[in-house]
């Protein structure tokens, strides 16, 4: 069975990691460069993971796992967050907003790929 | 006691001794009247202090009890030794009569005085009696003087005469005897009274003069404490405040009245300003006053009043335009260390935070901007090192390793240019510069990855040169084309052009993309300035791009603006640079042909690395890791250039080597690139290097840099345009810089211009012999060595020749050379300004082609 993940990020290099990192595994990677494409990708694909990059321009990855959390819809989708901001202040931010986890830039794709196939091999998070 | 002379002293005590009312022979009323006169006197002595009045007093107190028509009182001016008159009425009038010499003058109270004797008429006991009572003063037929004495010395006398002969008894000069007592004392008296008065007056002076300077030394302080920069308040152990400097109130924003007088804590309470979280305030206030022995300190935070005015409520953040204070306090002492209470010193230190504020945020600028580009490289470089990929992808993957590894450099790049630009300590290689040329090759860097983009450029290749440095240069332009491409994300065309105006080209770029919105053209050009709006928000920057391109081109001596007609509608950054003057035209040489650099690198990787892209330049190259083995090389052979590198851990030994070169070849003989992944400019500049390049650099700035620096300049002497021709052709191969001049007059104007390190010259020209321009040259001090071809078609006579072997000259035979001998005569000529030809020896392509590395073998 394949899974369906987006990736949201506004540098293409590393879309392509990502893309790059989980190539072998049996997933199908759907692709957003700003908080808003995000917003409108989860609603419309229902993805079973979404990474999350958190200083985008226009609305940032914070504001959208919020927003994720928020609708009924796309709340039981797990969140990652990916972000160079690296101060605990930060992550405690990501993980307020609803994050199952935050990853720290430069991530090893090696622990990314163990993560992602950890988070889509768990049962959903319980909503409430 | 005796009736004739008797010593004053004597007189006296028998006075005291003797009571007037013994005395039988006077009739008791004249006595009685006598004795009442003396107490009067005694009286009017002891209540006056006025010596004039009082001596007025006793001669009227004496009219009605002694015949008087002379009353004359003397006192004797110790100091400037003479006998002044204070009384002298003479029938009834007061005279005025001008002091004398108390040791010479002959009239008889002056001798009364000197001799402190007792006078009367007919018992003077004197041989001679003097002519006159006082000076201009007749003796009297009758007359009684007595000297007027204290503690034994004769202060004065007084002396009293009358036209009747035998008025004066016995018992009438025992009662002046008394008078005189009463005088003496009255004269002290007095005296001591004006002593004590000119001391009050005296005092009372001092104490005006020392009030004034106490006033004066208040005004100075009150005015120095009111111009400090800091805001001063000070308050008692009570805790009222006494004192407030004008700043305070400023600071605080509290009417000056309202601050004095007003105790601390409702300082902050009352009249208190728009203090940020004012209970937190009050609070450490309070605990940093019970150890105010510590000196403590503490910042509060000032709404601005605008400010405040628009925030309906308090709100804890940060305000955009508040006002930082940092608040010191002190222990106020007297000398003798007693507390007499407090105070604090306010300073504004907006500024500084914001400063702070500004840190932080570059911090965090870099922070993110440098993780997402190494993001990419740590992360594919692991999948490559962990994962087999076919080709393509591998390709792939390397290729965004690469451009995300350049991102992070010029990221690095930026921020440091940056500062240095900033700090001043980034000197500009200024030169001419061809704005055209420049233009298009900034220009081509773009045109492969912007399709939807048309650059065009309209630079006129007849523009003059500016003065400029190229490198900077490019850098400022790129920036604002790269600007200019990226603020414009529908596509469209971006203009380049450039036009002279007097004596500065003006540049311009346009584009038809977002534009600026008014409020942003103040903010432009600083550091971190974004203009944020919704269409921008996608576009990445470090916020620095503008602010280099203002300080290169600040740096140029240009001017820099932008212009929008608003948002939407395209904008235009424009700047100036001057003109470069006008120097001696000269036919640039391409590219090198067989020169020889000199490469002193430790490490093997980069060392091969160097080498392959100096050789792709053209270039052949000796390289060694070894100091000696370059210096070795270097005494062989002079090189065109050196590149030494300078690598920790033992930077040192790369100084030590440029020093060491630096002694042999100044800077204007041999080019030095240093190359380094410290920053230390300075250091090699100071020591001697040409550039300075900081790893990792794009080798072809090395090559540029190379050609920039290690042309040698030669002039070429000849009448002959064709042999002119002949030598430019032939020598541009060889990588010289080639200036031709037709005359020897011109070859003399061009030589402060050009300073060349060869001169060709032909011998038969008209006007100016090549003998008179090699005269002329070796007369000259500073051209005494500057190395000289002769080429001529001359039969050479052996007078000739020995003058030029005198003036060093080289020669050649017109007609009996080839490219490849030219050089060789030429590079002779070169080396031989350093070497005498003996040392020279034999050196040839064999070192120059030897990339080995010697400690390799």
């Amino acid at each position: 069975m394949t899974h369906k993940i987006l990736i949201a990020d506004d540098d293409p290099s590393l879309r392509l990691l990502v893309r790059v990192t989980l190539s072998d595994s049996s997933v199908t990677l759907i692709e957003a460069n700003d908080g808003s494409q995000a917003l409108a990708a989860a609603r419309a694909e229902r993805p079973d993971l979404i990474l999350l990059d958190v200083a985008m321009p226009g609305l940032t990855g914070l504001e959208v796992c919020r927003a994720l959390k928020r609708d009924p819809t796309t709340a039981p989708i797990p969140v990652v967050m990916l972000s160079a901001k690296d101060k605990e202040h930060d992550q405690n931010l990501g993980l307020g907003a609803g994050a199952v986890a935050y990853l720290t830039k430069p991530f090893s794709p090696l622990q990314l790929l163990y993560l992602v196939e950890d988070l889509l091999h768990e049962p959903p998070a319980d909503p409430g | 006691m005796s009736p004739g002379l008797s010593s004053p002293q004597g007189s006296n005590s028998a006075l005291v001794r003797t009571s007037p009312l013994r005395e039988p022979q006077m009739p008791m009323l004249r006595h009685e009247r006598q004795l009442e006169a003396l107490l009067r006197i005694g009286t009017a002595m002891a209540a006056s202090l006025g010596l004039s009045n009082l001596l007025r007093g006793v001669w009227h107190s004496l009219e009605g009890v002694l015949d008087i028509e002379l009353f004359l009182v003397a006192l004797v001016d110790e100091a400037a030794g003479r006998l002044s008159f204070p009384l002298c009425a003479c029938n009834g009038d007061e005279l005025n009569l001008t002091p004398v010499d108390f040791f010479r003058d002959p009239s008889l109270v002056a001798i009364v005085v000197r001799h402190r004797q007792v006078v009367r008429s007919g018992e003077t006991g004197l041989d001679d009696e003097p002519a006159q009572a006082a000076p201009g003063i007749p003796l009297p037929a009758a007359f009684l003087g007595v000297p007027l004495m204290s503690q034994g010395r004769a202060m004065g006398a007084l002396l009293v005469g009358s036209r009747r002969a035998g008025a004066y008894s016995p018992r009438d000069k025992r009662f002046l005897q008394l008078v005189a007592t009463q005088i003496s004392l009255a004269v002290e008296k007095s005296r001591l009274y004006e002593a004590v008065l000119r001391h009050a007056r005296s005092l009372e002076e001092r104490v005006v003069a020392r009030t004034a300077e106490l006033q004066a030394e208040k005004t100075r302080f009150e005015s120095t404490v009111q111009s400090l920069r800091e805001g001063l308040v000070l308050f008692g152990l009570d805790g009222m405040t006494s004192f407030a400097n004008r700043r305070a109130s400023e600071l605080l924003q509290v009417p000056l009245e309202e601050l004095i007088g007003t105790h601390v804590k409702d300082l902050w309470q009352d009249v208190g300003p728009a203090i940020l979280e004012r209970e937190a305030f009050q609070e450490s206030f309070q605990r940093a006053l019970r150890a105010v022995e510590t000196y403590p300190e503490l910042d509060l935070c000032l709404r601005d009043p605008a400010a405040a005015r628009e925030r309906a409520s308090e709100v804890l953040d940060a305000p955009e335009s508040g006002r930082f204070l940092n608040l010191r306090l002190f222990p106020v002492r007297d000398t003798a260390g007693t507390r007499l209470g407090s105070g604090f010193i306010l300073l504004d230190i907006t500024r500084e935070r914001e400063m702070d504020r500004m840190k932080d945020e570059l911090i965090n600028v870099v922070s993110h901007e440098l993780r997402t580009p190494i993001s990419s490289v740590i992360g594919f470089a692991e999948l490559l090192l962990t994962r087999q990929f076919p080709a393509p992808r591998q390709r792939q993957m390397i290729e965004t390793i690469h451009r995300e590894a350049e991102r992070l450099s010029a990221l690095i790049n930026h921020f440091l240019d940056l500062r240095r630009l900033e700090s001043g300590s980034e000197m500009m290689a200024l030169q001419r510069v061809n704005l055209s040329k420049l233009t298009r090759s900034v220009a081509a860097s773009f045109a492969l990855n912007q399709k939807p983009h048309v650059l065009r450029l309209e630079v006129p290749e007849t523009l003059p040169p500016v003065r400029a440095d190229p490198e900077r240069l490019a850098q400022a332009l790129h920036n604002l084309i790269s600007n200019a491409i990226k603020y414009s994300p529908d596509g469209g065309e971006v203009r380049v052009r450039a036009q002279l105006a007097q004596s500065e080209v003006v540049i311009t770029i346009s584009d038809d993309g977002l534009g600026l919105p008014a409020e942003a053209m103040p903010h432009l050009f600083q550091k971190f300035y974004r203009v944020d709006t919704s269409d921008r928000r996608k576009i990445r920057g470090t916020g620095l791009g503008l602010a280099i391109v203002r300080q290169i081109i600040s740096a140029h001596g240009g001017r820099i603006w932008a212009e929008s007609p608003g948002p939407g509608q395209g904008s235009t950054f424009g700047f100036t640079l001057p003109v470069a003057a006008p120097t001696t035209s000269s036919l640039k040489a391409s590219a090198p042909d067989d020169p020889y650099v000199l490469v002193y690198e430790s490490d093997h990787g980069q060392q091969a690395l160097l080498c392959e892209h100096l050789k792709c330049g053209g270039y052949h190259v000796f390289s060694s890791g070894q100091p000696e083995v370059i210096l070795q090389t270097l005494r062989r052979q002079k090189p065109i250039g050196v590149v030494l590198d300078v690598a920790p851990p033992d930077p040192d030994q790369g100084w030590g080597l440029l020093r060491a070169i630096r002694e042999r070849y100044r800077t204007e003989e041999l080019p030095i690139l240093v190359t380094s992944v410290l920053d230390e400019r300075e250091t090699a500049l100071s020591l001697g290097a040409n550039e300075y390049l900081v790893k990792p650099f794009d080798s072809n700035r090395l090559i540029a840099l190379l050609e920039q620096t290690a042309k040698r300049r030669v002039l070429v002497v000849d009448d002959d345009v064709m042999i002119l021709e002949l030598m430019q052709t032939t020598l541009t191969r060889s990588g010289y810089e080639v200036h031709c001049v037709q005359s020897g007059e011109a070859a003399l104007d061009s030589l402060s211009d050009l300073e060349p390190d060869l001169v060709i010259l032909d011998l038969m020209m008209p006007e100016m012999s090549g003998f008179d321009v090699l005269r002329a040259l070796r007369d000259d001090g500073a051209r005494r060595d500057l190395p000289v071809l002769v080429l001529t078609a001359k039969h050479l006579n052996e007078e000739d020749q020995q003058l030029l072997e005198r003036y060093g000259a080289h020669v050649l035979p017109k007609g009996h050379y080839t490219a490849v001998r030219l050089r060789a005569v030429v590079e002779q000529a070169l080396r031989e300004a350093r070497f005498p030809s003996h040392l020279a020896g034999a050196l040839h392509e064999d070192i120059c082609h030897d990339t080995q590395d010697p400690d390799r073998r």
